[in-house]
């Protein structure tokens, strides 16, 4: 009946107990170590405090299907987010832009925003070009923040992309970057929050993409003007309410 | 009174395992909990259960076969190596788990393994475990970077082929980046579809297959192994051909539905009649070779 007993190993039991203690003493150490510090407990809800009415600006119901925010279907790990905002809106000159914004609570190496440059390839549109583009007049934000211009197309169409990516302090400008950021922050302890902050617009020739672009960003620098300081925090981080302050 | 020294011995063995298996337990308990709630049931990593599976199914078997004929003189411990691979994994798999680097926390099991059997058992016998630990790098989770930048052009190369030959059959097809139209549907060409998860998934298992069948010839196995990556390419564009099928002569829910799941018993199946039929096929081309000589000499 104990024959299953006979086919365990001969060790030296001072020996594994030895490997068995060092290996519970590394998952305590692990668990000591892992961060839990969220920067912002309390989040105002984007959906109700992004205004629908602003400036020159008014949400139109769009007959366009945005392109997503994620990378794939949608599971805890594809869609990482807490709050995501899509809306299209119109001035009174006709031009539409489309708004879209993620925000995401915790920001982990493997959940965290995914990069639009990504998202946009994944659903099956080119990137034609992507660069940095230092937007200045940002209400709240840093003087010079860095974000990024990218035009895109699919089929006949293109759309010019302007946006920022903000994880904890950081705006960042690649993955690497964020990798970093998010690794430095969780050795002291803390799991910063991100967001992706996205306009865009349609153009008809790639001639066009700068009009686009420049819109999107006038858009955007709108939008800033219009937010409240806890709302404006999350898209452009910490510093709107420390110079409120 | 030899009753008792036997039972003490035994008492013995079972404490020492059971420490041991309370030990990796503590490690890799969280870890695989949380890997089978969250990263493994996404499609790019949905390969990691197989992978864990036959990793630890062939760690077993091997275990017992060592146990079986394996002398007490082949157990030559290596402590210090051991001892440097377990810390190292230790390490590893503290900094992994606690700023949730996969690479990292799922990675340490290999040194974590390896070292505790060089610590009791030596390195002749982690030599002959050597599989189950290479089984082991497949089922890592790669930084999402990594994987969309190989998934990518891995699902538009799939995509360019199944509209060419859907195009060959006389469909109406057309394809802009990695979206396929065929008739009035939209067909995206998803991770799923021709991710490295089932290149991985197909190269553990075509792996498998030549652990199991062991040609002795080294360049027929190495020939196989780099098949594989063809294969699973091949497997994939019929995938999506008869999924984009299904679509066309069913319907989208079909197309979405049941049939979906189904396209990926396809794949297995394509995948595995191309590799035993090249493997067929490689035989032969020995067989032939070897005759050859033998009509010279």
């Amino acid at each position: 009946m104990k024959n299953w007993l006979q086919y365990l190993p001969n060790i030296a039991w001072p020996k594994a107990l030895t490997i068995a203690m060092v290996m519970g003493a590394a998952a305590l150490a692990a668990v000591l170590a892992t961060p839990t510090l969220v920067s912002v407990e309390h989040a105002p809800s984007l959906e109700q405090t992004v205004p629908k009415v602003f400036g020159d600006w008014r949400e139109l119901p769009s007959p366009f299907i945005q392109v997503g925010v994620s990378t794939g279907e949608e599971t805890s790990i594809d869609q990482p987010y807490d709050q995501t905002v899509m809306r299209t809106y119109v001035n009174a000159q006709g031009q539409q832009v489309h708004l879209a914004l993620a925000w995401g609570r915790r920001q982990r190496q493997e959940v965290k925003i995914h990069r639009p440059d990504l998202c946009y390839v994944a659903q099956g549109w080119r990137v034609l070009a992507l660069k940095s583009q230092t937007m200045s007049d940002i209400q709240h934000g840093p003087p010079q923040l860095t974000g990024k211009r990218m035009l895109t197309s699919v089929g006949g169409g293109y759309e010019a992309v302007s946006y920022w990516m903000r994880i904890g302090t950081l705006f960042s400008e690649d993955a690497f970057e964020t990798r970093a950021h998010i690794f430095k922050q969780g050795l002291q302890g803390r799991i910063p929050d991100g967001i992706l902050v996205r306009a865009s617009m349609r153009v008809r020739t790639e001639a066009d993409a700068a009009q686009g672009w420049e819109v999107s960003e006038r858009f955007l620098s709108d939008l800033m003007k219009h937010l409240q300081p806890q709302t404006a925090a999350l898209l452009v981080g910490p510093v709107a309410l420390s110079t409120k302050g | 009174m030899p009753a008792a020294g036997v039972s003490a011995s035994i008492r013995n063995r079972l404490f020492a395992s059971g420490a041991l298996l309370l030990g990796v337990a503590s490690l890799y308990g969280p870890t695989f909990f949380d890997l089978f709630n969250g990263l493994w049931k996404t499609d790019q990593n949905g390969h990691g259960p197989i992978v864990l599976a036959v990793a630890m199914w062939f760690l077993w078997h091997k275990s017992r076969e060592i146990a079986r004929d394996s002398e007490p003189c082949d157990l030559l411990p290596a402590p210090l190596l051991g001892w440097t691979a377990l810390i190292f994994g230790a390490l590893l798999y503290i900094l992994g788990r606690s700023q949730a680097i996969y690479l990292f926390e799922v990675g340490s099991i290999i040194p974590v393994l390896a070292g505790t059997v060089l610590i009791l058992f030596g390195s002749k016998t982690l030599g002959r475990l050597w599989f189950s630990f290479f089984f082991m790098l497949f089922m890592i989770p790669l930084p999402g970077s990594v994987v969309d930048a190989v998934t990518q052009p891995m699902k538009l190369a799939v995509s360019v082929g199944s509209e060419y030959l859907l195009h060959v059959m006389g469909y109406p097809i057309a394809r802009s980046g990695v979206v396929l139209t065929i008739g009035q549907y939209q067909l995206l060409v998803a991770d799923a579809c021709a991710g490295l998860n089932s290149l991985f998934t197909l190269e553990a298992l075509g792996l498998l297959y030549l652990n199991v069948v062991r040609h002795s010839s080294a360049i027929r196995n190495i020939t196989l192994a780099i098949l594989i990556v063809p294969i699973s390419f091949s497997a994939n564009v019929i995938r999506v051909i008869v999924l984009a099928l299904v679509t066309y002569h069913m319907g989208d829910s079909a197309g979405q539905g049941f049939l979906h799941e189904f396209s990926g018993m396809v794949l297995f199946m394509s995948a595995l009649l191309l590799i035993i039929s090249m493997d067929g096929l490689l035989r032969k081309g020995a067989a032939v070779g070897g005759n050859g000589r033998k009509a010279n000499s």
